[in-house]
């Protein structure tokens, strides 16, 4: 090439343009020439993994044509299984507590917060205002007048109330003790007869409807146990 | 099906605001009358009675209707308590422990006379003198008894749930709430003016029962 002298600045500025452009031409050259030998890697690997994939599923093919299904069904049908499973093993751990025919449970304990419940109502009693003074006594009650009195004081020390000598039984002297131990005493024992052994709620005395109800699942109940019984006293014999 | 049906009607608006409050009225005034032979001379003086029924023990208006109130919350929380009992799945005992009863430290909390819970000290050895609390234990579900005609009837949910063994605690239980008790050489209390104010009539019936007899 010849070379040309450069006489203006203006040609030396040019030159200069002319020369960083070639420049960048070739470097973009360079990427291109790495980026297409890249892609050339890449569907050569996209081949492999083709014909690995068809090699494989062929395989798949071939294996499920000698077990009858695909191994992927079987287990989706296992974890159905054991759903349905766990399921009726629940089912059962709740009849078992009705029935306890079948004693394949532990019981399990109360959820419902019962201790709670008496603490509450403890903690009320001792709250009661019983305050008493010169102008308020507390007396000591003939408790053969009183029979409600009699009856709760009888139950909490222990003593049939209904016995000929309860009286002699009766081995507390209340005007040695507080108002509010009194009080808090018989309140337990009012308590103790008149809610927690008594036949309370008993919601099927007022609800017919719950009663018939009640009477349909007791008879549905003996039925299935009449069958249970039946069978087993077959096997017996 | 049973329990859900108990527990659907246990858990309704109608049981537990309007039955149970109702209840719950009914059996403070019993339990205030009840009570009223300790406080009142003639307790079943009509005088002694508020409109409603309520024994007043001879208390000021403000006094007897706050009394009122607590009796009544008192009842509103043992009924609620027993009617969600009968949906658990057990059995439960409240043992009042007799006088003379020698103090368990498992099943017992103690007080003193006043009322203070006493929590250190060593009681081992002492006997009852009064129980004001009642320890609570619970039971699994009995076994179903040999007669087939009656499983159903034992399966079904039973509002007799609480047995009525007396004062003797069951064997198995498992203790939700221990007895509070006060325990005999405890310091008397400062007597009230009770024989000093009693008149001849009304000693009728105390002989067997104002004596202290074992302490």
């Amino acid at each position: 090439m010849t070379k040309v002298r450069l006489r203006t600045a203006n040609e030396r500025l040019l030159k200069g343009r002319l020369d960083t452009a070639i420049s960048q031409m070739k470097a973009f050259r360079r990427e291109l020439r790495h980026k297409q030998s890249e892609l050339q890697q890449e569907e050569d690997r996209t081949k492999k993994l083709q014909i690995q994939k068809g090699l494989l599923q062929s395989a798949q093919r071939e294996r499920d044509l000698r077990s009858g299904e695909p191994f992927e069904e079987l287990i989706r049908l296992k974890d159905q299984y054991i759903d349905k499973l766990k399921g009726r093993l629940e089912d059962r751990e709740k009849l078992g507590f009705f029935t306890k025919s079948f004693q394949i449970s532990q019981i399990k304990r109360s959820s419902m917060p019962l201790d709670e419940g008496f603490k509450d109502i403890y903690s009320a009693c001792q709250h009661i205002p019983c305050q008493y003074d010169r102008d308020r006594p507390l007396f000591v009650p003939a408790l053969d007048m009183h029979d409600d009195l009699r009856i709760l004081v009888c139950k909490g020390l222990g003593i049939e109330p209904h016995e000929n000598a309860w009286a002699k039984k009766v081995n507390v002297d209340f005007s040695k003790l507080t108002p509010q131990a009194i009080v808090r005493a018989v309140t337990t024992s009012a308590l103790r007869e008149w809610v927690f052994e008594d036949d309370f709620p008993r919601l099927h005395s007022e609800s017919e409807l719950l009663a018939k109800y009640r009477e349909s699942v007791a008879n549905l109940g003996m039925n299935i146990l009449a069958d249970v019984v039946e069978v087993h006293t077959n096997d017996y014999l | 099906m049973d329990l859900a049906a108990h527990s659907s009607i246990i858990k309704s608006d109608l049981f537990q605001n309007r039955r149970i409050p109702r209840k719950a009225r009914k059996l403070a005034r019993r339990l205030s009358r009840t009570l009223a032979p300790f406080f009142v001379k003639d307790s079943n003086h009509p005088k002694e009675s508020d409109l409603y029924g309520f024994n007043k023990w001879g208390q000021e208006k403000e006094e007897y209707e706050e009394r009122q109130a607590i009796f009544e919350n008192i009842c509103t929380c043992a009924l609620k308590t027993k009617a969600n009992s009968i949906l658990n799945l057990e059995d439960y005992q409240m043992v009042i422990y007799t006088p003379g009863t020698e103090y368990d430290k498992s099943t017992m909390e103690v007080e003193n006379i006043g009322g203070i819970p006493q929590r250190n000290g060593n009681f081992d050895g002492r006997v009852i003198w009064l129980c004001v609390q009642a320890a609570v234990f619970s039971y699994p579900k009995r076994e179903l008894g040999e007669d087939v005609t009656k499983f159903m009837a034992e399966a079904l949910v039973q509002s007799r749930n609480f047995s009525h063994t007396g004062n003797v605690q069951r064997e198995g239980g498992k203790l939700l709430v221990p007895a509070r008790v006060i325990l005999r050489d405890d310091q008397p209390a400062v007597r009230s003016s009770v024989s000093d104010t009693m008149s001849d009539d009304d000693t009728s019936g105390l002989s067997d029962i104002s004596t202290p007899t074992d302490y």
